[in-house]
């Protein structure tokens, strides 16, 4: 059991630094102009380093004894979750039915040569 | 920013008012003098401290939260009254009693405290008497933290009143949104107040909330299974839980709000790359499950009233438990209706919209329920009942203005109108405030060995929803007619006059219906011998909080109860079931008074903030962070009480029944 | 197995009560993070997220987080073996590694504020300063709690009190670095990728 235990720590711990290289080479190599294929997959590698650490560091499980701990966490996530991408949504929606400041409308009528 | 003198803002002219506001700190400093005085006399200081102020019995606690959410309820009721007065008044040349700005202050201090202080305490009170002994436990599973929940609260209400004679209280509104919060356009510390009296006592109840969902998964009797909790649990389990997800929201929202104020940043200000309309979004992902956090335990309250008045089993139990947790997630999907104005376009506007239709259905749900545990019940109709009939009427017909306001494009006719105003009044005071009121009745019994007055508590019930009626359709009406909130003069040729003065009248009823309900304590209280309660069971009550002696004893189950079936008491009066009674010793949380320290060292904090005397903030936080320190090194904080003493109680109330 | 202290104190109430306090707090940071999201992109005409951070020095603390946060379970494992002194030795390795982490952001911000980015210049500084920042006043609180616990553990020993006092902390330093991993992936590295 406390063997167990240690061997948990031991692959979280890999695993996790695994992952933040990885994560950090995608982004060094990355060419600097926004790519959402690389953001997604950066995105996929912290939620299983989440993943990780809630197995092998909090020793989250399916067993009886956790499911309480279990449950909460889960409902969480799912307000997390909508709250984050629901605010996100509704901002970005927001700012884009907003009238452009005037720095923006400047710029706006030189590009379209308007001015 | 930070200022070199020693007392920060703070100067000669914080502490000058106009008239209306000067006759506010009269009262205010003549009531707490009266009082000191009243202690003093009776030489009741030490009975206070050692009884009271220093308990970690959670009901004791509850009864310090109703004590703390009467009083802020009719400070609000004063406000309600002003603001009546002036709409009556204030008509062409005729400009009312109060200044704008001073109106201003008067609705945002009236928002703020009905809903923090008056619904969140009652809230709170009646849990903490309820709950413990609907579970068969002793306490909750951490008792001093409870405390130091209703001092963080109670803090945040001495912070708040302390606005009415140090400095001025925000204008902006019970939500405060900004760029009107920004310093820029409420340079004075009216604002600081608001946020920092709810930051503390916010925390308190994210602390509470916490407490009261460790005690209902971990402390139920023996034997009661999840499926068989009292309706009323499965509530405050749902509205806990939906305060342990929603206050960091606010609390978070509430500290940005705080560092654009201190130190200059630019997360809700109109220029340096600040975003105003973030802040209506957080506050919202906030308010809106705080409007269930407030009426699903007054769901839960008339759940056990109907199912005790009716003398049947509620209705469809399993589908009122999946109808409070279908509005616990839902509650976190319908935010944006709160600004379907603010310029999201049709695909947005248009989702929130269902969402929010969708919502009405779990709602719906219980409704029926309760209907059909009524249907063919021999139904008593005690003061509770009337308070339930009163809150099913209204709260439909509230819900229905509800469902109109969730179309986005209704909305948009009548956002910030009056039509909204009274929605929401329907919603919180025939929903949340009738049930808070039926729950007190109830259980009044229980907590203080006498019964209440019957026919007083009816008139106080009639004249609630005969006030409530007379004061809130009015201003549905004048909503649709354009008159908006918050408006502290209008122009005669409206012709809305005549309506705000009906409404004036209605709030003068409501107003003698909390007479009422004063004086229905107040003649109990006289009569007592002829009230007292001797059976434990005045209602013939279905739940475990029946099984006991009333008032209820310190330890609540001298043995602690094991559950066989749902409403487990009911079961054993109506097959005379046998219990076996295993008295032992037991250990009881000893008195604290941390949680005073504590709630010093918040007051201290915030005020210090709010004035930028920073010492005075320090020496707050060193207060707080020390108590807990203390507390954790304290071994020492339980007593023993013993086998024969239960039982010495036991055969003293039962005896004296038989 | 089931008589052991810290096992004991992993199945308290205690603890369940304080997951639900740390999953309040994930609360508070998703809402900074919604925040920063917002935010991120107004920079009113000043510093972007790309000119500013450094990749390496953001590894680095990665690198020590999670570090720190193995230390911190070997000092679980050392109180499911018993080893008062065990612990000790752990929870201060976990305190250096805190300390070390707590510096280089400490000095990150001065840097910035030096350069003339401080949180008073746009919603993105504000928006960042705030969600680093509050998970740095997290950090510091982490530290003194390890201090106080220490002193606890030497002086009373491994009781079920100092235990549950342990696997707390154990469970809020891991909460730590796991918002922190969400601060590298979407502060640090999205904002190095211009998003």
């Amino acid at each position: 059991m406390i063997k167990e235990r240690y061997h948990n720590y031991l692959i979280g711990f890999v695993s996790c630094i695994f992952l933040s290289f990885g994560a950090y080479s995608i982004a060094t190599s990355s060419s600097g102009k926004t790519n959402y294929y690389e953001i997604f997959v950066i995105g996929v590698l912290a939620l299983s380093q989440l993943v990780i650490q809630g197995i092998y560091f909090l020793h989250l499980s399916l067993q009886k004894k956790d499911r309480y701990r279990l449950i909460i966490a889960s409902l969480i996530m799912l307000i997390i979750i909508i709250l984050v991408t629901g605010s996100v949504w509704i901002m970005n929606n927001l700012n884009s039915h907003m009238m452009p400041s005037s720095n923006d409308m400047v710029k706006y009528n030189q590009s379209q040569d308007g001015l | 920013m930070i200022e070199a003198n020693l007392l920060g803002l703070l100067n000669i002219d914080s502490f000058r008012h106009d008239l209306i506001q000067n006759i506010g700190v009269a009262i205010m400093s003549l009531s707490v003098i009266f009082v000191i005085l009243g202690l003093t006399y009776f030489k009741k200081w030490r009975w206070l401290f050692k009884e009271w102020l220093s308990s970690l019995d959670h009901k004791k606690i509850g009864i310090m939260y109703i004590v703390v959410a009467v009083l802020m309820l009719s400070k609000a009721g004063f406000d309600a009254l002003i603001m009546r007065t002036q709409q009556a008044l204030s008509v062409g040349n005729h400009h009312g009693i109060v200044s704008s700005s001073h109106y201003q202050q008067i609705f945002s201090s009236h928002g703020t405290t009905m809903i923090f202080f008056a619904a969140m305490g009652l809230m709170f009170g009646i849990i903490n008497l309820a709950v413990p002994l609907m579970i068969g436990t002793r306490d909750v599973a951490f008792p001093w933290l409870n405390s130091v929940s209703f001092w963080l609260f109670a803090a945040g209400m001495i912070l708040l009143n302390t606005s009415l004679a140090i400095g001025d209280f925000s204008g902006a509104g019970w939500l405060a949104y900004p760029p009107l919060s920004e310093l820029q356009y409420s340079p004075t510390v009216g604002v600081d107040y608001w946020i920092w009296s709810l930051q503390i006592a916010g925390v308190g109840s994210l602390l509470s909330g916490i407490n009261f969902i460790v005690t209902i998964l971990t402390k139920r009797a023996k034997g009661m299974n999840l499926m068989k909790m009292p309706m009323f649990v499965w509530s405050i389990l749902g509205s806990m839980t939906l305060v342990t997800f929603a206050f960091p929201v606010l609390t978070a929202t509430l500290a940005l709000l705080a560092l654009d104020r201190l130190i200059g940043t630019h997360f809700f200000t109109s220029g340096g790359g600040g975003n105003p309309m973030m802040y209506v979004n957080l506050i919202w992902a906030w308010g809106h499950p705080e409007v269930y956090i407030l009426i699903l335990p007054a769901f839960g309250i008339f759940s056990e009233i109907v199912a005790t008045f009716s003398r049947k089993k509620l209705f469809g139990y399993k589908s009122m438990v999946w109808a409070i947790w279908a509005i616990v997630i839902l509650s976190f999907t319908v935010w944006l209706h709160h600004f379907f104005t603010m310029g999201a376009g049709a695909d947005v506007n248009g989702f929130f919209g269902i969402m929010t239709m969708i919502i009405a259905i779990p709602t719906g749900v219980k409704i029926f329920n309760w209907l059909f545990t009524m249907f063919r019940g021999r139904i008593t109709f005690s003061a509770p009942m009337i308070w339930f009939i009163g809150f099913i009427l209204l709260f439909s017909i509230g819900g229905v203005a509800g469902v109109i306001l969730a179309v986005p494009p209704a909305d948009f006719q009548l956002h910030n109108s009056l039509f909204l105003v009274a929605h929401f009044h329907t919603m919180i005071v025939s929903g949340v405030l009738f049930g808070y009121f039926a729950g007190i009745v109830y259980w009044f019994p229980k907590f203080f060995g006498i019964r209440l007055n019957e026919k007083l508590g009816k008139i106080a019930a009639y004249l609630w929803i005969l006030g409530f009626i007379v004061a809130f359709v009015p201003l549905y009406a004048l909503g649709i007619m354009g008159a908006t909130r918050r408006m502290d003069h209008y122009s005669a040729s409206m012709g809305w006059q005549p309506l705000f003065i009906v409404a004036g009248v209605g709030v003068l009823i409501i107003g003698s219906g909390l007479l009422a309900i004063v004086a229905q304590v107040a003649y109990s209280i006289y009569k007592h011998l002829d009230y007292r309660d001797k059976t434990g069971d005045p209602w013939d009550g279905r739940t475990l909080e029946w099984s006991i002696p009333s008032p209820a004893p310190s330890y609540n189950f001298s043995v602690l109860p094991t559950i066989k079936k749902p409403d487990d008491f009911w079961d054993l009066k109506q097959t005379n079931r046998k219990v076996e009674l295993n008295y032992s010793d037991i250990s009881m949380p000893k008195n604290s008074y941390l949680g005073l320290f504590i709630s010093a060292g918040a007051f201290s904090f915030g005020f210090g903030v709010v004035w930028h005397i920073f010492w005075l903030s320090i020496i707050g936080l060193i207060l707080i962070f020390s108590s807990i320190i203390i507390r954790t090194l304290d071994e020492n904080t339980e007593y023993i009480i013993t086998k024969e003493s239960l039982i010495r109680d036991d055969m003293k109330f039962y005896g004296e029944a038989k | 197995m089931d008589n052991n202290l810290a096992i004991k104190a992993e199945n308290s109430k205690t603890y369940l009560g304080f997951w639900i306090y740390i999953l309040t707090d994930c609360v508070v940071f998703a809402s900074l993070f919604a925040v920063y999201a917002t935010l991120h992109s107004n920079t009113n005409g000043g510093a972007s997220a790309q000119m500013l951070f450094s990749m390496p020095l953001a590894l680095t603390q990665t690198l020590i987080l999670l570090s720190s946060s193995l230390t911190s379970g070997l000092a679980i494992i050392s109180a499911l073996n018993k080893n008062k002194n065990k612990i000790l030795f752990w929870t201060l390795a976990t305190f250096i590694l805190g300390t070390i982490f707590l510096f280089l952001e400490i000095r990150e911000f001065n840097h910035l504020v030096a350069i003339g980015d401080s949180w008073r210049e746009s919603g993105f500084l504000s928006s960042y300063f705030v969600l680093v920042g509050t998970h740095g006043l997290h950090i510091i609180i982490g530290l003194i709690w390890m201090i106080v616990l220490s002193f606890i553990i030497i002086i009373k020993g491994l009781t079920i009190k100092s235990m549950k006092g342990l696997v707390m902390f154990n469970l809020f330093w891991h909460f730590l670095d796991i918002v922190w991993i969400f601060i590298f992936s979407v502060v640090y590295l999205m904002g190095h990728m211009g998003l």
